[in-house]
């Protein structure tokens, strides 16, 4: 790859000279790269078109400031500190920012970088008006060979990351129900009273093969009255009941955690015991052969 | 070309120099259209070849077969590149096709690795603190795993700049970052190697450029953190390739004679300095340390030509050569060695504003390290290996790789013999910044001893990432310079350096990351990579929803998935924090700790059993300080857990469990007789105090604060006897410590 074709902007025909045209191309392609981002075009578009657009011509003009006008010496030197000039770009326009104390979002970092693209492109304007350009048919046979390799280098880092057998976890998790008393502490009861607890179980990777029953231990003996109530199985997540699993774009990836496969709520009360005292209660609630254990204390006054 | 060995009144910018004269070089190819199919074909192959490896480790093949597959994928891969990379026909645009395909090709393993999510340790950290710094809009914000990290923000900067243009996940947004520069970082080895070696006369030749940045490029991709540690998303994997830059501009504003030229340089070398600066600490280090070295070599050097070319002429080979090389002062004409002591300067000042400014707490992170390696080598030396670590201990790795890891210090050794050779003969022509950079290569060899100290080991790896760019000049150097007889079998030179390369590309690799971090395997406890479970990720989720960012005890591993999945803060145990006893011993934390952990709302612990189901494959469970170092926590103590009236089980998994503290009850008579569990709850006053500052111990006495009832507090239980304990010291609390 002749990194010569890529630092120096095309135009329409060998042998030429910078035209201004040059400039405007570059100004409206900065602009429409920045409304891509402003007005949340898809994520495939803005990666695909709107950053490679701001970072890349921010570098290139960078690189132009600083190491000079281009000439036909050591493109892959200026071809490289260009895109090196982007990655610093970026880190400065967002350090830049936060030193304004202004929020580091998608609009001020979006208008931040296209900011500095457009004074990088006047200042080249200004500087390399009447330069010679290069040969636009020669840059996209090249743009072209490089974009078959990274088809084909991609297509097979894909093709290896499918050969990787993902792990299969098969798990529940139980928790009390946030409402219930067992998740904030003891529960207070009176002698003889019911006592009632809510838990949620959330089953990953398969669902319960049996409904749900519950063992509750108070003070090492087996609790009196023990009943379970169950609610229907919900396939994912129950509304409201713990954390939102839905994918937040461009923050949740892959591995942040899939919602459960199916989850219930169950009501379980019991006899409390009929001495005052503070008593260890231990609950199991149990699905088909999967099994889980809670912990609380009950203070019976 | 050297400008000075063109003579003083014949100096073309070094960018654009060609062999004069060439001899080890060959005119580049004139053809055009080669056959760049087979390259991309044998890379996407090698591609796929890795990925079966991968597959294979997965499924728990035996580690003999994953790793030759491994290698033969990445020797498929790498094999066309390279040969065109070290090929003096090869154009131009060809050579520097190869220098990107060999950043990509480099790239493939660690991606390949974790494509989705984070899995190193440090990548936890980063990846938290890119979503923190988007998520809050603000950068510098705190960080449980690495506190350091808060005071550079470069790569949560630009993670958060590229995510935010493009809308990617954090994840694809960094990792593509580290892609990007990871490929600059050999465009700029490839850089110096032509800028320092480009013309230089060797063995009666000049040095073709291109074929030196080439090879020079090659050889910087076989350092032990290539391959892996600087390809994860960390701050290093981004802020060494500035340090590249800085090195190749420098170099290239040190040869230049073009003045425009050489300021623009020395201005995006400063640039790159800065990048540096905001980015990694250590990246600093060894920036200044490279600098340092080269202007002192320089500067002695200089003082001695001074001094001979008032007596004499210096004792070289080629005499004609000699006197073009020297002016009367004796300084190589043409070369400008005052840019490496401007952007000396530069670094130095730019990384004393930002210590003073933002990153005032990294002398205290850093410190520790190289004063305990020294003590920990010094100790090993005396105690016969007692404390030190056995050089390639026992692993899965197979005896040949563990062979080629104990060769490559002796291949590079041999390097810097053959190198001795050639400066002893024509020494005189090496520019000044040729031998600066060598000299900086030369701490490769005393840095292999401290890979013995359990402090200096890290340490020891990660400075062959920034000291192999001297080595890579050399052995560039080494490689074009003509042999003084010809070979008596035709190839064997070729044959020796092939069997070279694959022996430091082998060897390094396997001295560098272990097998859980190279391959993706089955899940084993006590690994950073391969005890991440989707499970400890559901469960700090799940805790985060219920409890909010809470402050955790844990262990080391399911703590990387509660920080960076659950935003909650995990403490760092130490010996002046013990919170290790709160499961690595069968009895109630001691009432210091437990002050500790109240004052400083340490309410939770999450517990993996497998931690006594099988000993921890890193050695222990809770860092090097761990009670129970290379063994499995009894379940006993895991279990009792559900028995202590200081804790309740608040959520539940197959593996996981999540108890919530009320260290208050701790001490409580339990009256086995009626079998109720009847405790006495003695309030304490919880004051929040001022935590202690990252890095350091608890105080050795507490100040001890004993409150009144507070309201609220729970009357006795029926039954209950008076406790049979002091309330426990509170009032100083501890917070989380560094991480790595």
């Amino acid at each position: 790859m002749s990194t010569a074709q890529l630092e120096q902007p095309p135009v329409t025909g060998a042998g030429g000279h910078r035209p201004q045209r040059w400039t405007a191309l570059a100004t409206a392609a900065v602009v429409m790269a920045t409304a891509l981002v402003l007005l949340d075009a898809p994520v495939t578009l803005r990666t695909l078109v709107a950053l490679p657009i701001l970072t890349l011509v921010t570098g290139a003009g960078l690189m132009r400031m600083i190491l000079g006008p281009a000439t036909d010496t050591d493109p892959l030197l200026r071809c490289g500190f260009a895109v090196a000039c982007a990655l610093l770009a970026l880190i400065t326009i967002t350090i830049a920012i936060a030193g304004a104390q202004l929020p580091i979002g998608t609009t001020s970092v979006a208008l931040g970088t296209a900011g500095v693209a457009l004074v990088t492109i006047l200042v080249d304007h200004r500087r390399t008006a009447d330069r010679p350009g290069q040969d636009l048919p020669a840059v996209v046979r090249r743009a072209g060979a490089v974009l078959v390799s990274v088809l084909v280098l991609a297509a097979a880092v894909w093709g290896a990351s499918a050969l990787i057998p993902p792990r299969v976890e098969i798990y529940s998790v139980a928790t009390f129900a946030d409402g219930s008393p067992a998740a904030s502490g003891p529960i207070a009861v009176l002698r003889g009273q019911p006592v009632t607890l809510e838990v949620i179980m959330r089953y990953f990777g398969e669902q319960p093969t049996a409904a749900p029953t519950a063992t509750v231990v108070v003070g090492g003996s087996p609790a009196r009255d023990v009943a379970i109530t169950s609610g229907s199985l919900v396939d994912g997540e129950l509304a409201g009941a713990g954390p939102d699993w839905r994918r937040t774009p461009g923050i949740d990836d892959g591995g942040q955690g899939d919602p459960p496969s199916a989850s219930q709520r169950s009501t379980i009360t019991l006899t409390a015991p009929t001495k005052r005292g503070y008593y260890a209660l231990t609950l199991t609630v149990a699905a088909g052969s999967d099994s889980q254990l809670l912990t609380t204390y009950v203070e019976v006054q | 070309m050297t400008p000075a060995l063109g003579g003083a009144t014949e100096v073309r910018p070094a960018a654009v120099r060609l062999p004069a004269e060439p001899a080890t070089s060959v005119r580049p190819s004139p053809r055009r259209g080669q056959p760049w199919v087979l390259d991309i074909v044998a890379a996407a192959l090698g591609i796929l070849v890795v990925g079966y490896s991968f597959r294979l480790s997965s499924r728990a093949a035996g580690a003999e077969l994953y790793y030759v597959v491994f290698w033969a994928g990445m020797i498929l891969a790498l094999a066309p590149t390279v040969r065109r990379l070290v090929v003096a026909t090869t154009s131009v645009p060809a050579r520097a096709a190869a220098v990107v395909m060999l950043g990509a090709v480099t790239l493939v393993p660690k991606f390949l690795r974790n494509p989705d999510q984070p899995a190193y340790h440090d990548e936890y950290a980063h990846w938290r603190e890119a979503i923190d710094v988007i998520t809050t809009g603000n950068l510098l914000r705190p960080n449980s795993l690495i506190p350091i990290v808060q005071f550079f923000p470069g790569t949560s900067a630009i993670t958060a700049a590229g995510q935010r243009i493009s809308g990617l996940p954090v994840w694809s947004s960094g990792e593509l970052v580290i892609a990007v520069a990871h490929i600059l970082g050999f465009v700029a080895v490839f850089v110096l190697g032509r800028t320092l070696l480009g013309g230089l006369r060797s063995g009666g030749a000049r040095v073709n450029g291109e074929q030196a940045g080439g090879i020079a490029a090659l050889i910087y991709a076989l350092n032990p953190s290539a391959l892996y540690f600087d390809t994860q998303y960390a701050y290093e994997s981004l802020a060494i390739n500035f340090f590249l830059w800085v090195l190749a501009l420098t170099a290239v504003a040190a040869t230049s004679a073009d003045r425009r030229r050489r300021i623009g340089c020395l201005v995006g070398a400063v640039f790159c300095v800065a990048g540096c600066v905001v980015t990694h600490h250590l990246t600093v280090v060894f920036l200044v340390a490279a600098l340092s070295i080269i202007c002192v070599t320089g500067s002695l050097r200089h003082r001695v030509r001074r001094t001979a070319a008032t007596r004499a002429a210096a004792p070289v080979d080629d005499p004609e050569s000699a006197s073009h090389a020297r002016s009367d002062d004796g300084r190589l004409p043409g070369e400008h060695f005052g840019s490496w002591w401007v952007v000396l300067g530069a670094t130095g000042g730019l990384a004393l504003v930002w210590l003073i400014l933002i990153a005032t707490p990294t002398i205290s992170y850093l410190s520790p390290y190289f004063g305990n390696s020294v003590t920990q080598l010094s100790s090993a030396a005396q105690n016969s290996g007692d404390g030190g670590r056995e050089l390639l201990a026992a692993s899965v790795q197979p005896l040949w790789e563990r062979v080629a890891t104990a060769l490559a210090p002796v291949v590079i050794g041999l390097c810097f013999l053959a190198g001795w050779r050639i400066w002893r003969r024509e020494g005189a022509l090496w520019s000044s910044s040729l031998l600066g950079l060598i000299v900086f290569g030369l701490l490769y060899l005393p840095s292999v001893p401290f890979v013995l100290a359990p402090s200096g080991a890290e340490g020891a790896r990660r400075s062959w990432g920034f000291s192999y760019v001297g080595i890579a000049v050399l052995v560039a150097l080494i490689a074009l310079h003509p042999p003084r007889r010809p070979a008596r079998l035709p190839g064997v030179r070729q044959v020796v350096a092939a069997a070279a390369l694959i022996a430091l590309l082998i060897g390094n690799v396997g001295g560098g990351l272990n097998d859980p971090y190279r391959f993706p395997g089955p899940f084993r406890w006590a690994t950073d990579t391969d005890s991440a479970t989707d499970e400890a990720r559901t469960v700090a989720r799940v805790l985060a929803a219920q409890a909010g960012p809470v402050r955790v005890v844990t262990d080391a591993y399911t703590g990387l998935q509660l920080v960076s999945y659950g935003g909650l803060s995990v403490a760092a145990p130490s010996a002046g924090f013990p919170a290790w006893d709160l499961t690595q011993t069968g009895d109630d934390p001691p009432p210091e700790l437990a002050g500790m952990l109240v004052s400083s709302r340490y309410d939770y612990l999450v517990v993996d059993i497998r931690m006594g189901e099988e000993a921890p494959f890193n050695g222990h469970n809770f860092g090097q300080g761990d009670p129970l170092l290379g063994r499995a926590t009894p379940m006993a103590y895991l279990n009792r857990l559900d028995a202590v009236p200081w804790a309740t089980r608040i959520v539940s998994t197959q593996h996981l469990r999540v108890y919530h503290l009320d260290l208050q009850a701790i001490g409580a008579v339990v009256n086995a007789t009626n079998r109720v569990n009847a405790i006495e709850r003695v309030p304490v006053a919880t004051t929040t105090g001022v935590p202690l500052v990252a890095g350091a111990s608890a105080p050795a006495a507490l100040t001890v604060v004993v409150a009144d009832a507070a309201p609220g507090g729970v009357p006795l239980a029926a039954g209950a006897s008076a406790p049979s304990r002091a309330p426990f010291p509170v009032g100083s609390t501890v917070t989380e410590v560094e991480g790595r």
